[in-house]
């Protein structure tokens, strides 16, 4: 026990204990509660009539002879009622309940290895606490990658995803809360060759098929029940799904509704993935792993209010400090935004930077000191070319070399700073070692949104 | 949920609301949000209340709705944990006036924590639960929840001014049982 110790535990009982009971908190609860049903199966009901609405007005348009082949089939303009309505509280039979999901369906190779592990340290970095449960697999063969889709369960924060990896580790394709209607998982990937749509639903459904205008659905073949893959070509603007019960029921589908759009439509933000007009084509230096970069990222969309999905990233520079935390260095924004500085200390608090000027010649990153050193940390990151860069401990002390950005790509210069320093100083040179490129106080280089590092 | 669930609910709420909006005002901080995040949680906990098997673990249940429910408005509200522009002046001195201001500085920096961070902080220090049922709670590793309550009270020690207070000395890494 420590003298914080008792008055936090002071703090809290005597803050608490002001705290008076609210009155008929009950009816409150139960009013809350089936207002949340409510919103749920009318969620599901909504985005079923939606479709049906836009098939009942399609349908008069088609004549016999014209649409669909053999295999297709013309929506019925019954509305549609989900198969099995949501019991208070519960699941129906084609319904996946977040907590106690679907067996896995899929490559049970897919998940050996130590992938599922892998996977699941990846995500509880985005999502912490949340349990992940595989729902199917395979390897994608345009790439050759693993992937996975699955469930995590969270009280009040249920979410879905879908996986791969790459050379830098896990790769999220989806990251998404759980729907509403949760008769099925759809999302639109944008795939190695055509963008393609995943539709996982419930393992003793039937049929599953999409129409990509919205009427002529074909069925799609998937590789086990319950699971399909189409290709998402031309105008899919009007695309439907529609999946049946097990029995082929017509007029109740398990769930009949648009599908997900392939791509953001013209009037929304650009994806993160777009690079930003001040984005910084600086080759990364040093190593980062995934999952310090994830944290990373994570700590940046937390910084900006937004989510993980949301933020572009580029590592500038991975490396470790004295103490061997690891830090991270990169240029981040967010959906429609410019690039800024950030940094991520494994152990302390993100630095979150300037925008990013153009062509700058040094970029800065400032981190707290590991517990004990009583100095911080300063990464000094000149621009590729650059030649030799000094550094000063104040106005009046002398310059002493610190590293030479022109030879080697992990020369980035890792300094301990008085936290106390205001006027330390930084000169950078060309690759000549003639010209001077930055001379001049470390402190504006630091200035981000939250005021000066 | 059948009439006997219904019962066994209300019950519940009777007997435990009072302390859960207590644990609510301490992650909130308002009282209007604490009754608000405690409306939802036990909502959400009534919806699911045919699911939950172990009514021992109702508690800790509620908690952790609490606690993600939270974190899920904090984002939303696009809050910033990073702007603190102005920082509390410390108290320094050791009477009963300088024990308010500690209190209050506390208070004011118990607020700009992050959220997670603070919800470890009420889970520690005033449920008094251990580590592990608090890792249990919040969904982590025993070693995250030391992580995290340890850069808490560092970051509660430094944002609140109390670093050289001798009350509140403390190693980084003390973090206790």
């Amino acid at each position: 026990m420590t003298p914080l110790d008792d008055e936090l535990r002071s703090l809290l009982h005597s803050r608490a204990d002001r705290v008076s009971p609210a009155a008929d908190p009950l009816g409150g609860i139960e009013r809350r509660a089936n207002r949340m049903r409510r919103n749920r199966v009318a969620a599901s009901v909504a985005g079923a009539a939606l479709a049906v609405a836009a098939v009942a007005v399609a349908v008069p348009a088609l004549l016999p002879g014209r649409g669909g082949g053999a295999s297709s089939v013309a929506a019925t303009p019954t509305p549609s009622t989900p198969a099995s309505p949501a019991a208070p509280g519960g699941y129906g039979p084609n319904e996946l309940d977040p907590a106690h999901p679907w067996a896995y369906r899929g490559d049970q190779a897919v998940l050996a290895n130590g992938n599922l592990d892998t996977l699941r340290r990846d995500w509880d970095v985005k999502h912490p606490g949340a349990v992940l449960t595989p729902l199917y697999g395979q390897v994608y063969e345009p790439s050759k990658r693993p992937e996975i889709v699955f469930v995590s369960h969270s009280p009040g924060a249920d979410r879905w995803g879908m996986s791969t990896t790459s050379e830098s580790g896990t790769v999220f394709l989806v990251d998404q809360p759980f729907p509403s209607d949760s008769s099925v998982l759809m999302a639109a990937l944008s795939g190695d060759e055509v963008p393609r749509l995943v539709i996982v639903a419930g393992p003793a459904t039937g049929d599953m098929s999409y129409a990509v205008d919205g009427v002529s659905f074909h069925t799609i073949v998937g590789p086990v029940p319950g699971v399909g893959f189409a290709p998402l070509q031309g105008d899919t603007s009007q695309d439907a799904v529609r999946v049946l019960d097990g029995n082929g029921d017509l007029d109740h589908p398990v769930f009949l509704g648009p599908a997900p759009d392939a791509a953001p439509p013209s009037t929304a933000s650009p994806a993160p993935g777009a690079k930003p007009v001040n984005y910084l084509e600086w080759q990364t230096r040093g190593t980062v792993d995934a999952r310090t970069e994830s944290q990373a990222v994570t700590a940046f969309a937390k910084a900006k209010g937004t989510t993980y999905d949301q933020v572009g990233h580029h590592v500038l520079w991975g490396g470790t400090d004295k103490s061997g935390r690891n830090l991270v260095f990169m240029e981040a924004w967010t959906a429609g935004g410019t690039a800024q500085t950030f940094g991520f200390v494994s152990t302390g608090e993100p630095f979150l930077g300037p925008v990013i000027g153009k062509s700058p010649d040094v970029l800065a990153y400032l981190a707290s000191g590991a517990p004990g050193t009583g100095t911080d940390v300063l990464v000094l990151l000149p621009r590729l070319g650059a030649g030799p860069f000094s550094y000063a401990t104040s106005a009046t002390a002398p310059y002493r070399e610190v590293g030479n950005a022109r030879s080697d790509l992990g020369n980035v210069a890792v300094i301990d700073r008085d936290p106390k320093a205001t006027s330390d100083r930084l000169k950078v040179l060309d690759g000549d070692g003639m010209k001077v490129l930055y001379d001049g106080a470390v402190q504006p280089l630091l200035c981000g949104a939250s005021g000066c590092g | 949920m059948d009439e006997q669930g219904r019962e066994a609910f209300r019950a519940y709420v009777a007997a435990r609301s009072p302390a859960l909006l207590r644990t609510a005002y301490l992650l909130t901080g308002s009282r209007v949000d604490a009754e608000d995040l405690l409306q939802t949680a036990l909502a959400k906990t009534y919806l699911a209340w045919d699911r939950i098997r172990d009514r021992e673990a109702l508690d800790g249940y509620v908690r952790r709705v609490m606690v993600n429910t939270q974190t899920s408005w904090w984002r939303r509200r696009r809050v910033d944990e990073y702007a603190t522009d102005d920082l509390p002046e410390p108290g320094a001195g050791h009477d009963a006036t300088d024990a308010l201001v500690l209190h209050d500085a506390l208070w004011t920096a118990l607020g700009e924590l992050p959220t997670r961070q603070r919800a470890m902080v009420v889970l520690r220090y005033y449920e008094d639960l251990s580590e592990a049922e608090a890792a249990q709670v919040m969904g982590v590793s025993v070693g995250t929840v030391k992580s995290t309550t340890s850069r808490a009270l560092a970051k509660l020690r430094d944002t609140s001014g109390l670093r050289d207070d001798p009350r509140t000395a403390l190693p980084y890494d003390g973090v206790t049982a």
